[in-house]
């Protein structure tokens, strides 16, 4: 598989604490790897470090086939773009100027291609308003847009969806897709909103205490995870005899509802409770799903 | 770096706080024009160019630290620094080009001034009566000392990641770089000696006295560690510089040592600068 970045036992430590730890990551072209960690789990450092923000204390990654002890690793930052916490943008420019910007800083021979980034980013209208009028979430998409100057292969986002209201959540996942299906961008995005994370990553990367706990792709964690039924009933009692009795796994969470992990008939499971006069008021079935997963694998508060 | 350098100036035309500065250099040019002619109209007293000219040092002075931590200070305050650095350009190009253009915008702070000066100066208090000579020099020490000013606010703007801790700073610092050259300036100017005087005793009887010393006259090792740092420091050399110095020109290698100091600090700063930052961690 051919990676577009991949770290070997990176270290990073401010004093005495150690924020990366010896992590080693493998993003592969073409994927959106979700960068999966606590509050302080090292996944800004990470990011930081790629784009030669900070330097790593031990260890080394490479970006393109390029080392970052190399000194060519400049040119290989060229292809990506990166949007590390807040929207790196001048808040006292419009959003065509902050992209005339970025694309003298890159060279660019002319500024043709603003008009269609604004459009991508659906900011085309905004006119002579200064960024500092802007909401979070359009400051967010001038940010991915000035990231996208220059035509990068590889976009690093750092919690992108951090603050927004539901619609920008939506606009930014649209975009985020949208790129990556039309253009062959690849993504790394790090954010700990588990959910929104799992309507997009192809691959997901868990870190903890600056060390990747796991490294599976989203295939593969659809096929680990344990499938299970949310029944609710009228007799709890009734219901934890018949699981004993068909040796079925359960958890209880309410004096109604419980969670059975396994792949039955619903059927099975309703006639049995039938029969022992116990009603079956309704039932859906569940996918374990990423936060369970993290917890699992994490354990603690799935949304920190 | 002209990459870098494009971009800075495209923000530079867009820059409130650099055009505040430039109007401000050219009403204070103005101002000081109109009211020097109307002074010396009014009490009756000769009124040269030169005697004015060179105020623009003190005003680039006092406006510099503003515009030098205000601007790249955005830089950080905005995060745009990162921008930057995440397409590959070298933090020793992105130093060198935030020094460029504070020096630049140092250097055409002193036009603002000098050109509405000349343009008013002279139909009012005819040409310079020093030699054009004497000009030009005194103008070279003052670019090389805008410069000098560019390279030490530029230090302490890349090095502090708060843009209003660097304002702080770099006002803070400019303003007691002028109370400590105003101060050798002051020290320095003392005389040597009371010169003779006449007075009328409690008798009636007029008594002449001979020269006495002056006790505030700074001699010896201490008068040459003065006069060192008076040239040597930024402050003293604004105050050296922004009036006509007859000294510039009589001794003929002041003007040389001014330049070579200016430039040392600039050196010294700037180098000292690009290493710290290169290692700095940016967040």
């Amino acid at each position: 598989m051919e990676y577009v970045l991949s770290t070997d036992s990176l270290c990073k430590n401010y004093r005495h604490f150690k924020a990366l730890n010896g992590l080693s990551m493998h993003v592969p072209k073409g994927a959106i790897y979700g960068f999966v960690g606590k509050n302080g789990a090292g996944k800004t450092t990470l990011i930081r470090l790629i784009c030669g923000l900070q330097a790593p204390t031990s260890g080394e990654y490479t970006l393109y086939g390029i080392k970052s002890s190399e000194g060519s690793i400049t040119k290989s930052r060229r292809r990506i773009g990166a949007v590390v916490e807040t929207p790196s943008i001048y808040l006292n420019m419009t959003a065509e100027e902050n992209l005339k910007e970025q694309y003298l800083i890159l060279g660019l021979p002319s500024f043709d291609g603003i008009p269609e980034l604004l459009r991508l980013v659906e900011l085309e209208n905004t006119g002579k308003k200064k960024a500092k009028n802007f909401s979070l979430g359009m400051r967010q998409r001038l940010g991915i847009a000035i990231a996208l100057c220059g035509d990068p292969d590889f976009l690093v986002l750092d919690e992108p969806i951090n603050g927004l209201d539901p619609q920008g959540i939506i606009e930014i996942r649209e975009l985020i897709l949208k790129l990556n299906r039309e253009n062959q961008i690849t993504f790394l995005i790090s954010s700990h909103i588990l959910d929104e994370l799992s309507r997009l990553a192809t691959h997901y990367g868990f870190i903890d205490n600056g060390r990747l706990i796991k490294e599976i792709s989203a295939q593969e964690l659809e096929a680990a995870s344990q499938k299970c039924m949310r029944l609710e009933v009228s007799d709890m009692r009734v219901l934890t005899r018949v699981m004993d009795e068909m040796n079925l796994d359960y958890h209880i969470f309410s004096d109604t509802q419980a969670d059975v992990f396994a792949q039955v008939t619903a059927t099975k499971i309703v006639l049995e409770l039938a029969k022992k006069g116990c009603e079956v008021i309704s039932i859906h079935e569940r996918d374990e799903s990423l936060e369970s997963y993290y917890v699992s694998l994490l354990g603690g508060d799935a949304d920190e | 770096m002209n990459k870098l350098i494009a971009a800075h100036f495209m923000r530079l035309k867009k820059d409130k706080c650099f055009w505040i500065c430039t109007l401000l250099t050219v009403f204070a040019a103005v101002f000081q024009n109109l009211d020097s002619y109307f002074m010396s109209k009014k009490y009756n007293f000769t009124c040269t160019l030169e005697s004015m000219f060179f105020s623009f040092i003190m005003l680039m002075t006092m406006l510099s630290p503003v515009f030098c931590s205000l601007f790249s200070g955005t830089e950080f305050s905005d995060g745009t620094i990162r921008n930057k650095l995440a397409v590959g350009h070298n933090r020793t190009n992105v130093y060198l080009s935030s020094l460029i253009l504070c020096g630049i915008v140092n250097i055409l702070l002193c036009i603002a001034y000098m050109i509405p000066c000349l343009c008013l100066g002279i139909p009012l208090f005819g040409f310079f009566t020093i030699s054009l000579k004497a000009v030009l020099i005194q103008m070279g020490c003052c670019l090389v000392l805008a410069i000098a000013y560019a390279a030490l606010y530029t230090t302490i703007a890349m090095l502090n990641q708060n843009r209003a801790v660097t304002a702080v700073i770099c006002i803070m610092g400019m303003f007691l770089l002028l109370f400590f050259g105003t101060l050798l300036h002051s020290r320095l100017g003392e005389p040597e000696t009371y010169g003779p005087y006449v007075y009328v005793s409690e008798t009636g009887e007029l008594v002449q006295e001979e020269d006495s010393p002056n006790p505030f006259y700074v001699g010896g090792t201490r008068r040459v560690i003065y006069e060192f740092l008076d040239e040597a420091l930024p402050g003293g050399q604004t105050c050296s510089l922004s009036s006509s110095n007859s000294s510039l020109y009589e001794e003929s290698g002041k003007p040389v040592r001014l330049i070579l100091y200016s430039a040392l600090l600039s050196l010294l700063s700037t180098g000292l600068g690009i290493y710290f930052f290169r290692k700095k961690d940016i967040k």
